[in-house]
């Protein structure tokens, strides 16, 4: 039985967005570590700095990214762990690499993955005491509450899909929090992660296996956040690749790109370079995708490294340079790795990704409103079923009968709809929709919503800046770039019957929208005490007319003497004489 | 069962007599209603979302009454206290209302067709025509009146003022819920003076039935009426 652990931390040169930390765990069987299910799985090598070996750990390595971006991992994984057969398995093992992307726009895409593979038998139930490298406070938690599958995130930012591509890893701006719980667990009420992150309470759905997700939009990444994450890795931010994840360069980092010379180095985006990797890793590594870069025009990467590597990512096949930390001779003379990546041409054109999405709100005024969710179907030929996941708070009451889908101008009717309807303060609207979107169009949802007004207590503290409502979740099974003819201007019909595109050259793809922001109309919040005060006096004014009406009858009224008189008449009175 | 005039008087048994065809008849139709509601919808979720959405008052979308705003700026901690002060009002005034008009039961009905509408938790426009569309009824007391122009230019002023105050605070955003709110109670209050004008003018035709209509004092001057 393995457990396998991954954190990581996705960063862009914009400085704009930040994805914290993602945590994968993951029950596999503890088999030889030869083969699985996979394609192209390959046989494990020892790990050497030959070609062969690298490209083979690399291949290994990057479908264990296509896999864990599976969403429902119910089947093994074997082949995790990229030991060599030969070596006895040690108990756990931790790996950290780096891998960084040139865009063409200029920025640069560095997401470190940091991975930590623990054979242990959690699920029997035994009480395990004794950590080293995999941390103490998650495995108490995936214990304590029978976890199978847990995927936390934290993001700050929104990831530019048509500028910079499809993410390695995508997920929602906000915190996302997926949690998959064993067949013996029936209630799920979880506040489990609240003892790792500050992450909310967990909510139920129906349908097995038992996922819960739970959302929040908008939770801020600050280094309170990333410190106790860092916590978890083995070095923690002392060695290896985590020492560049110091906070304050990077909440704080904005790359600019001058006009011409376009420069970027690890101590211009982190602050600092890397002197050593961390002595407990088993493997530290720095990718470095050159696949747009086959004769070096477009950018110069130095220090040059003679290691290459290959692998498909996310349906294409990429090629790496390889830097390995736990080599000395990467740091070179002057005991530290400075990478260093120049642009020479400000020319770039990048494969737009395949699938993409786009939601905004429509209407003025604060009472109604209209969601627009667009989906694109960058596809010349082929059309794909793409899977609607909207989750949308109670206090935006939508009218599911203007649910309308249009696909270039024409209804375009899903094949399967789930709709949940929201409680006020108790569950939000859950709508599921199975969409066909056909090739190369862009597919529009739109649903009609009310706002409420809320009780002055539930509003945030600066309620004019409005609620966050999540991403809604866009997933799919998307025909892979590798398979597709690059003659798609030929005449497709009769070219697809004679070289038909296999099934499985097809990878699965989650695409998160933006979050949106809606206003909601507000009280008045520096009234209460006037509020009550003057709505009582409304009623009293109402009670005391009506109470005088039912209790008083009419009376002649006599006219009362003037004061003097009366004051005349109370001493005759007491002297017993007659009044005037 | 229609008397002119039902004798209270407890040894009699055929007051009981009445009194129990009376509760089998209201608690006969209650139980109808909700029973014929049960078989069409197959469960009895309906009657925490109707008859306990009204009592409770769980939602704050804005209308012409004035529940809407007093709970959206509620302390949670009174909220039930003031939830039934708030609701009693509907309940309360037909008891005594009752027996101070009964003889005149097409009266008293009005009076308490005004008094839910102005004080129920989700009024509407529409509970103000039902009430005001039996005015022309006792067209015979507008000479007994005494606030009736004032009422009736703050009931057009308000009419006009609700939907440009929404529109503000709404669409142009210029203004906030403070304006609707005002409007709100000012109409409020203009019903509410509506309804006692009203039924101080009943009353005044009532005692000038009996007593005459130009009452003179004891020196023989003209006399005015007051209420003690």
């Amino acid at each position: 039985m393995n457990i396998l652990l991954k954190t990581k931390l996705h960063i862009s040169a914009t400085g704009i967005y930040m994805e914290a930390a993602h945590w994968l765990v993951e029950h596999s069987q503890a088999t030889t570590s030869n083969g699985g299910q996979r394609d192209n799985n390959a046989v494990n090598s020892p790990q050497t700095a030959a070609e062969t070996a690298e490209q083979a750990v690399g291949e290994r390595r990057w479908e264990a990214t296509e896999a864990e971006a599976a969403a429902d991992r119910q089947d093994t994984t074997a082949g995790e762990s990229s030991l060599p057969a030969s070596v006895p398995r040690p108990r756990d093992d931790f790996q950290e690499e780096l891998v960084i992307r040139p865009l063409h726009s200029g920025d640069i895409y560095a997401s470190f993955q940091f991975r930590t593979v623990w054979e242990t038998d959690f699920m029997k139930g035994n009480k395990v005491s004794h950590y080293r490298l995999f941390p103490k406070s998650l495995g108490q938690v995936i214990s304590k509450f029978s976890v199978r599958e847990l995927h936390i995130s934290f993001t700050q930012g929104y990831w530019r899909t048509m500028r910079w591509g499809q993410p390695y890893q995508p997920s929602p701006p906000g915190a996302e929090l997926w949690v998959w719980f064993q067949d013996s667990v029936t209630d799920v009420d979880g506040t489990s992660a609240q003892c790792v992150l500050q992450t909310a309470g967990y909510r139920q759905r129906d349908g097995p296996p038992i996922p819960s997700l739970c959302h929040p939009p908008r939770e801020i990444v600050c280094t309170e956040n990333l410190t106790p994450w860092k916590k978890l890795l083995p070095c923690g931010s002392k060695a290896g690749l985590a020492v560049l994840l110091k906070s304050e360069k990077l909440f704080h980092s904005s790359f600019h790109s001058q006009a011409g010379k376009r420069e970027w180095s690890l101590f211009k985006m982190f602050s600092r370079t890397l002197t050593e990797a961390c002595p407990l890793a088993s493997s530290s590594k720095i990718y470095i995708d050159v696949t747009d870069n086959p004769q070096g025009d477009q950018f110069e990467v130095s220090p040059a490294t003679p290691l290459l590597s290959q692998a498909v990512v996310l349906g294409d096949r990429r090629t790496f340079s390889v830097y390995d930390l736990t080599q000395q001779i990467t740091f070179g003379t002057v005991r530290s790795l400075n990478l260093l990546i120049r642009w020479k041409s400000s020319e770039g054109d990048m494969l737009r990704p395949l699938l993409h999405a786009e939601r905004y709100v429509a209407g003025y005024g604060l009472q109604t409103g209209e969601i627009h969710t667009l989906m694109y179907n960058n596809h010349p030929y082929r059309s794909f079923p793409v899977l609607l996941l909207d989750s949308v708070p109670w206090y935006l009451r939508l009218y599911i009968h203007t649910l309308t889908v249009t696909s270039k101008g024409k209804d375009n009717k899903p094949s399967y709809i789930h709709y949940q309807p929201s409680k006020d303060r108790v569950r939000p609207h859950l709508l599921e929709m199975l969409i066909q979107l056909p090739p190369n169009s862009v597919t529009e949802v739109t649903v009609q919503f009310e706002r409420a007004l809320l009780k002055w207590t539930e509003y945030t503290p600066d309620p004019n800046h409005g609620f966050y409502v999540g991403s809604s979740v866009i997933s799919s099974l998307v025909p892979s770039i590798v398979a597709m003819d690059t003659n798609s201007t030929q005449e497709r019909p009769l070219f697809s019957s004679f070289f038909p595109c296999k099934e499985e050259s097809s990878y699965f793809v989650r695409v998160y929208t933006e979050p949106l922001l809606v206003n909601l109309p507000t009280p008045d919040f520096s009234m209460p005490y006037n509020v009550i005060c003057l709505t009582c006096t409304v009623v009293a004014v109402g009670y005391g007319s009506l109470y005088n009406l039912l209790t008083r009858s009419f009376q002649i009224e006599e006219p009362s003497p003037g004061l003097a008189k009366r004051i005349a008449n109370i001493i005759r009175k007491m002297r017993g004489v007659p009044p005037l | 069962m229609q008397r002119k005039y039902i004798p209270v008087n407890f040894r009699r048994a055929s007051f009981w007599w009445f009194i129990a065809q009376y509760a089998f008849m209201y608690l006969g139709s209650l139980f109808v209603i909700v029973g014929l509601s049960f078989f069409l919808l197959g469960s009895w979720d309906y009657l925490p979302s109707v008859y306990g959405f009204i009592l409770s008052v769980p939602d704050l979308t804005p209308n012409i009454g004035l529940f809407w705003y007093f709970f959206a700026e509620m302390f949670e901690h009174f909220r039930l206290f003031f939830l039934c002060v708030f609701q009693i009002n509907v309940f309360f005034y037909t008891i005594p209302l009752s027996i101070k008009l009964k003889e005149h039961p097409v009266f008293l009905i009005f009076m308490q067709l005004a008094v839910i509408s102005i004080f129920k938790s989700y009024p509407t426009v529409g509970d103000l025509a039902l009430y005001m569309s039996f005015l022309p009824v006792w067209s015979h007391l507008h000479r007994f009146l005494r606030n009736i122009f004032l009422v009736s230019c703050v009931l057009l002023a308000c009419s006009a003022l609700f939907p440009v105050l929404w529109h503000l605070w709404i669409y142009a955003g210029s203004a906030n819920s403070n304006f609707y709110y005002a409007i709100t109670l000012l109409f409020n209050v203009a019903q509410i003076l509506l309804v006692s004008d009203y039924f101080y003018a009943f009353l005044r035709r009532e005692h000038h039935l009996t007593y005459g209509l130009y009452l003179k004092r004891k020196d023989g001057s003209e006399a005015t009426l007051v209420l003690k």
